[in-house]
């Protein structure tokens, strides 16, 4: 594999990325989720000074729960379909490129594409966040970098859908579909598991924790709060068991989902004869 | 005007009966000197020699404990003399009524629990520890049988080798009543715990980074006003006692399973007000409070917000009166522990999840504040959903039970007036972390990756090429 082909290819597949209008579309709400959550950080602030960790704040963690692994699983999704489809693909690997080069530089531009947005949103949010008096950078930077995380274990989704399937179309629906079990159909499964099987608060961590965003989850108001108590006898129970190391393990949960997704992406990119 | 004068009279006398009384404890003796350098080089040398009543003056040095005050005089520390038990039993006990022991350091004693190796233990009525710094103590002030103790302005704190279980109280009373704890300082102790002990005030006191910040057992008739509580496993915890006053304690920061900033076991004529109890677990656990039928629990003008947990009550409290409170931004307003709908008094409290409006603009909601969230009724009786608060899937069950209302549970409270605006309450600073140039960094940074990969992407070498033609060749540049 060497690395000018790969980059020539990253920064097309980043190019494409930013022609699509989706990722602006989600840097906006990004930033505008951010500006909300700056404003009530004020309104916070104007009570008597107290500040805390509060249902609206709650609310948009979950609110950012729903919008970045969309972005993730949209740009995934369309990075490899689409090109086969066009017939692009088959021309760009008739080229004295590897799979392994166009693939991984495909990955990179999404990737990179995926942080541009990501990153604009969280520069205007945290803008606004430190002119209404938020001044926690540390805080910001470590929501930021797990957010980043995040976006990239769902982009792995995403490559991986756009894999094994033919169609963009296809690809998009299917991204959709996965995002919406992420984000509701597992829970309420969750829901009806734990009411159902009264699960121990171990099984019922190991069950959330199958799921990146639930991952991403703990590890936001874990930064937020230093503490899961918000999150009932299962929080309390993976700070009992795990203590300071919890942090490192939900990163490295994230981590994990990455480069496993990427991983299953390239192995079905890989196989002859899918052109 | 007669009955005043005869109150006056009765005043007048009692001073007078009271005064030579104290008198012969604490005035009008001779003041002896201890220093290194004489004329009395140890504090038990001078305590020979002393009258009741004298003076016992201590130079700053390093003084040998164990020390046993069996006369009535004041031990007065200049600059803070050390006494150092060397770890062995208890440093400084004073068992003779009146005795004042002040501006002392004290440190190293035993590590017996069950023998309540302590800095300080007090065994006589009307003896004052004051302005002392303890640490390194197993238990700090110890107080047993022994009436109208003052415990003022110290500082204390346990072993630090120990565990939070395994340390001492910091300030333990044991059937002593009419005791005053005031402005001490207590951190990184396991309790202050009063046990059997009548009419004690609580004042002023800051406790930190401890296990229960106060604990009454069997204490009827206590005051505990203006603590500040910090980080404690609990905040303070009433049981089995009655009429007892909470007022304008600051309590925050107490997390994990049992992190309530106020608890009431079996407790019966309970006033608490104005309290700030403010990122706790739960603001306010009630297990039994009112006890006895005609007995009473208030709470008053207190601010509970970014709690986990408002107010979280048992199931079998009922009659418990909520007036005029600020609810603001609790995860949980309120929560009944194993489900259920509670019958207790909510009247003109603020809910900062209040959605009604105030048409006639008399100040209060002109709908009643109904808790009534499908889900949060699931996650008070399965506790484990609450893995999901707030989570797109709970949002959903509640939608669907607003829009059904066969799905719409039973209230778990009813506030008829709910205030439109939170208490007016003097603004307490709080110290942001990190400043605002490097947040204004942070945000910059953030901005310019998304700005330096957005133009590489859209090719800075080469900005006018059209676009299409950079699509409609895939790799141009090899």
């Amino acid at each position: 594999m060497e690395l000018r082909p790969l980059w020539t290819i990253a920064r097309r597949e980043l190019r494409e990325a930013l022609h699509n209008k989706w990722l602006w579309f989600f840097a906006v709400g990004l930033a505008g989720l951010g500006l909300a959550l700056s404003q009530a950080g004020l309104a916070a602030a104007g009570y008597a000074g107290l500040g805390g960790f509060g249902r609206t704040a709650a609310s948009l963690v979950n609110a950012l729960l729903l919008f970045v692994p969309l972005i993730g699983l949209i740009v995934g999704a369309g990075a490899v379909a689409g090109d086969r489809e066009r017939g692009a693909l088959l021309y760009l690997l008739a080229q004295p490129v590897s799979r392994a080069e166009v693939f991984f530089g495909k990955a990179l531009g999404a990737a990179l594409a995926v942080i541009a947005a990501l990153g604009l949103g969280f520069g205007f949010a945290g803008l606004g966040l430190a002119f209404s008096g938020d001044t926690n950078a540390t805080a910001y930077l470590s929501m930021g970098g797990s957010v980043l995380l995040l976006a990239l274990a769902c982009l792995g989704l995403g490559f991986v859908i756009s894999t094994i399937t033919r169609k963009a179309s296809t690809a998009s629906g299917a991204a959709l579909i996965t995002w919406l079990i992420l984000v509701f159909f597992g829970d309420l499964g969750i829901v009806g598991a734990t009411l159902s099987l009264r699960p121990t608060p171990a099984a019922l961590l190991g069950m959330l924790l199958a799921n990146p965003l639930q991952a991403f989850k703990l590890s936001a108001i874990y930064n937020l709060r230093s503490a899961l108590d918000i999150l009932g006898p299962v929080g309390q129970y993976a700070v009992y068991r795990f203590d300071a190391a919890l942090p490192l393990i939900l990163l490295g949960l994230l981590l994990a989902w990455i480069v496993m997704t990427f991983g299953i992406a390239f192995v079905l990119f890989n196989r002859k004869g899918d052109l | 005007m007669r009955a005043w004068s005869a109150l006056l009279l009765a005043a007048a006398l009692l001073v007078g009966a009271t005064r030579p009384a104290l008198a012969g404890f604490a005035r009008s003796g001779t003041l002896l000197l201890v220093s290194p350098a004489g004329p009395y080089t140890t504090i038990l040398a001078a305590l020979q020699a002393a009258q009741e009543g004298d003076t016992i003056q201590v130079q700053p040095g390093i003084y040998p404990g164990a020390i046993v005050v069996d006369k009535s005089v004041t031990l007065e520390g200049i600059n803070f003399p050390v006494i150092d038990g060397g770890g062995q039993g208890t440093v400084v006990t004073l068992r003779a009524p009146g005795i004042v022991f002040k501006g002392f350091g004290v440190r190293g004693s035993g590590v017996e629990p069950d023998r309540d190796h302590a800095g300080v233990t007090v065994t006589a009525t009307q003896v004052t520890v004051e302005n002392n710094r303890l640490q390194d103590v197993l238990f700090g002030i110890f107080v047993a049988d022994a009436e109208r103790a003052v415990i003022r302005g110290n500082q204390i704190s346990s072993k630090v080798e120990y565990e939070q279980g395994r340390k001492g109280d910091a300030i333990r009373l044991w059937y002593s009543q009419d005791a005053v704890v005031e402005a001490n300082h207590v951190h990184d102790a396991r309790d202050i715990v009063i046990w059997y002990s009548e009419n004690v005030k609580i004042l002023n006191n800051t406790i930190e980074n401890g296990r229960y910040g106060v604990h009454l057992m069997y204490c009827d008739g206590a005051r505990i006003e203006h603590n500040t509580l910090r980080a404690n496993s609990v905040g303070i915890y009433v049981m089995y006692s009655n009429n007892v006053l909470l007022n304008h304690n600051d309590i925050r920061g107490h997390h994990g399973s049992s992190g309530y900033a106020l608890g009431f076991k079996d407790a019966d004529n309970v006033l608490v007000t104005g309290n700030l109890l403010v990122d706790n677990h739960a603001g306010t656990f009630l297990d039994g409070a009112p006890y006895s039928p005609q007995g009473y629990a208030r709470f008053e003008a207190n601010t509970l917000a970014y709690n986990d947990i408002g107010v979280l009550l048992m199931p079998a409290v009922k009659r418990a009166e909520f007036r005029q409170n600020t609810f603001w931004e609790n995860i949980e307003q309120m929560a009944i522990q194993g489900g259920g709908q509670g019958q207790n008094f909510w009247s003109g409290n603020y809910w900062s999840d209040y959605s009604g409006f105030d048409a006639d603009g008399d100040g209060q909601g002109d709908m009643p504040y109904h808790a009534e969230r499908l889900f949060e009724n699931l996650t008070d009786r399965e506790p484990l959903l609450q893995a999901l608060i707030y989570s797109p899937a709970a949002q959903a069950i509640e939608m669907a039970a607003a829009a059904f209302p066969l799905f719409r549970p039973q209230p778990k409270l009813i506030d008829d007036a709910p205030e439109m605006r939170p208490m007016a309450l003097a603004p307490t600073a709080v110290a942001q972390p990190g400043s605002p140039v490097l947040m204004v960094a942070t945000a910059l940074g953030f901005l310019a990756t998304g700005v330096v990969i957005g133009l590489i992407g859209l090719g800075i070498s080469r900005p006018r090429r059209r676009i299409a033609a950079a699509l409609s060749q895939p790799i141009e540049e090899t």
